[in-house]
């Protein structure tokens, strides 16, 4: 076994990583488990306490959160008929009809042990893939690195939107505000219009928590409901732990939604909820009873489930290895460990390989706590779904503004933070998706880097893209999946 | 949706404009044919304008390439988020005089009435024990700044 392995595995089992995971698993079910407060809204609120813990501890903290949060959203779900996180919504096509029927504890502890082995073959892929895949990298040059990121956020802009042009706009705004401060390669100043605030640029964490976080408040004043009701007959949970029967049929849902889960949580921007879905199509079609879907029915449950906490450990994949963030919970990630000075990406495996593989390993660990918490406390932390809107939200906007206080103690930046919020509120009225303007805001800094380093290295020949295979590669990518929805909407249109 | 697409392209066709104009503004340290400090800004200058001109030209004729969706906020909601945005402004202008834990009672109890609550008692009890359990939680425990008063520490 490799002597970063065993570094890794035992920083990744020290009582602090142990616990901090622990709590993680019980702040990311209540998270999940609360409509309208999504995961990345509740890493968001936690987010300060990283900046006091060491790396390894931050993140035990904040993948127990992620793991978690998936298995929390199923609890609402099924109770609710409200998915707790949008990878859940899947879930409450059979699972309510199971709580209607008195079978909501049934329902959740599939939900949990389905969700429990998603995230363990995930992790498990995690701990063999990644690695690989960062030795590749390694050997990327400036030209492939700049095709790379620019395939990660033409995918985000082109696949994982409604409007590819307003995919792309959001985009190319993130980039744009990535410009503002010194520019990475000469350290000339950029859009700071003298501010010394501005010299080192938007704090990438200052902005996210205001696009996440000022909205999802925002949003929770307009909806019509401001307390969550249970149906007659959904208010006793019973047994969670699901019976050898159960067990027997979630085999194949679970194993379907494990690998498709992996697979699309590793494409940057598709996410958990088309993972929750296609996986549930394909355990539908496979079964060989799909009537019983959407009557109420385990399998209906476990293959989205398994799906969902799959796409966790699928999203850490370019994460890790080539510091491309899957969805916006990764870019959380990436973000609280920059401020540690950790950069993910292949050289993470290199320089800091103990690190890199304790994160696979926490992933791992996480899992194991999210089954024990949710199995054993599911009960207890449900009540959290009737915990009042009033407190909860006013809560939420104090920790945004501590948040961005804290990361430099600055005032300035609880300023930018709102006006990030306020961004995040006209994106959201204008249907403009966050997401590309997120990944641009992580990415911009590298891929202009890459582009100019690679220009001047080619002395400003351009064909450098074009004849490196890798770079031509991943253009090509980029292409399709800017032009991809275009295609697929005209031929729509056409049938 | 149309009149808020039109609106919205031509204020990033105007935004657009700006930006490249100010990279004009830019330093100039370069070697010859090496990309230098505005070269970025103008490619994203020009990604900017063609695609809000893309999206300009969608939203006037009447195309978009979107999904259309249901109009969700309620006319109460768009009362409470615009009180709830003005009450949080003013509260981070005056967060660095006052201090966190003067400033902030009145913002949580404000953000809390426009969220529906109208018990003085609630009120009072939450807007006061949640920022000092904060302040207990991050300041105290964790000893992570907070932001602090010149007048009153």
């Amino acid at each position: 076994m490799s002597p970063d392995v065993l570094a890794g595995f035992f920083q990744a089992v020290s009582p602090m990583s142990l616990l901090a995971t622990a709590c993680g698993a019980v702040i990311g079910l209540a998270v999940g488990m609360l409509p309208g407060m999504t995961i990345s809204a509740g890493i968001i609120v936690v987010l300060p306490l990283t900046f006091v813990l060491d790396p390894v501890t931050s993140i035990a903290l904040l993948l127990g959160m992620y793991a978690a949060g998936m298995v929390g959203g199923s609890f609402s779900a099924i109770l609710l008929n409200i998915p707790g996180t949008p990878s859940a919504s899947a879930t409450a096509i059979d699972g309510h009809p199971m709580a209607i029927r008195g079978e909501a504890g049934r329902a959740i502890g599939t939900a949990i042990v389905a969700s429990f082995l998603g995230g363990l073959f995930s992790s498990v892929c995690l701990f063999f893939i990644a690695p690989l895949i960062a030795e590749v990298a390694l050997k990327f040059r400036a030209a492939d690195l700049f095709s790379l990121v620019f395939f990660g956020l033409t995918i985000i802009c082109g696949f994982a939107v409604e409007s590819v042009v307003k995919g792309l706009l959001s985009g190319a705004l993130g980039l744009i505000l990535v410009t503002v401060g010194q520019d990475p390669v000469m350290g000339t100043p950029r859009f700071t219009f003298g501010s010394v605030n501005l010299l080192s640029g938007i704090q990438f964490l200052t902005a996210l928590i205001g696009l996440f976080a000022i909205p999802q408040i925002a949003e929770a004043l307009s909806t019509e409901v401001r307390a969550f009701q249970r149906e007659r007959g959904v208010g006793r949970i019973g047994r969670l732990l699901p019976g050898r029967e159960d067990l027997k049929r979630m085999r194949l849902p679970v194993s379907l939604g494990a690998l498709i889960g992996t697979f699309i949580g590793s494409l940057p921007g598709a996410g958990g909820p088309i993972a929750a879905f296609i996986s549930y199509d394909y355990a539908k079609k496979l079964s060989k009873d799909p009537d019983r879907f959407g009557t109420g029915c385990p399998e209906g449950i476990s293959a989205p489930e398994a799906a969902n906490n799959a796409v966790c450990g699928g999203a850490l994949i370019p994460m890790m290895t080539l510091g491309i963030p899957g969805d916006p919970v990764t870019a959380i990630l990436m973000g609280a460990l920059l401020v540690h000075g950790l950069a993910p990406g292949p050289l993470l495996f290199m320089e800091q390989g103990d690190f890199a593989y304790s994160v696979i390993i926490l992933f791992f660990i996480a899992n194991f706590f999210t089954l024990i918490v949710a199995l054993a406390g599911g009960r207890v932390l449900v009540k959290i779904i009737d915990l009042p809107k009033r407190v909860l939200m006013p809560a939420i906007a104090i920790l945004c503004v501590i948040g961005s206080y804290a990361l430099r103690n600055s005032v300035f930046d609880t300023f930018v933070m709102f006006g990030f919020g306020v961004l995040g509120i006209v994106m959201r009225r204008l249907k403009f998706p966050v997401v590309p303007l997120l990944l641009a805001l992580v990415l911009g800094r590298q891929l202009e880097e890459h582009l100019r380093v690679a220009l001047t290295g080619s002395k400003g020949d351009v064909s450098i893209f074009f004849t490196s295979p890798i770079s031509l590669g991943f253009l090509i990518l980029s292409a399709v999946s800017i032009l991809w929805p275009f295609v697929s909407e005209a031929r729509r249109r056409r049938t | 949706m149309r009149a808020k697409n039109i609106a919205g392209s031509i204020a990033l066709i105007a935004f657009g404009i700006a930006y490249g104009f100010l990279t004009t503004g830019i330093t100039e340290r370069t070697l010859p044919n090496t990309p230098g400090p505005p070269f970025f800004p103008r490619i994203l200058t020009v990604c900017l304008l063609t695609l809000s001109v893309v999206w300009l030209i969608q939203s006037v004729r009447g195309k978009s390439d979107e999904i259309p969706a249901r109009e969700t906020i309620a006319g109460r909601g768009r009362r409470g988020r615009g009180v709830g945005l003005l009450a949080m402004l003013l509260y981070l202008t005056v967060l660095p005089y006052l201090g966190f834990l003067i400033s902030t009672p009145p913002l949580f109890g404000v953000l809390m009435w426009v969220f529906g609550e109208r018990r003085p008692a609630a009120l009072c009890a939450y807007s006061l024990a949640v920022p000092l359990f904060f302040y207990a939680l991050f300041k105290l425990l964790f000893r992570i700044q907070l932001p602090a008063s010149p007048l009153f520490g």
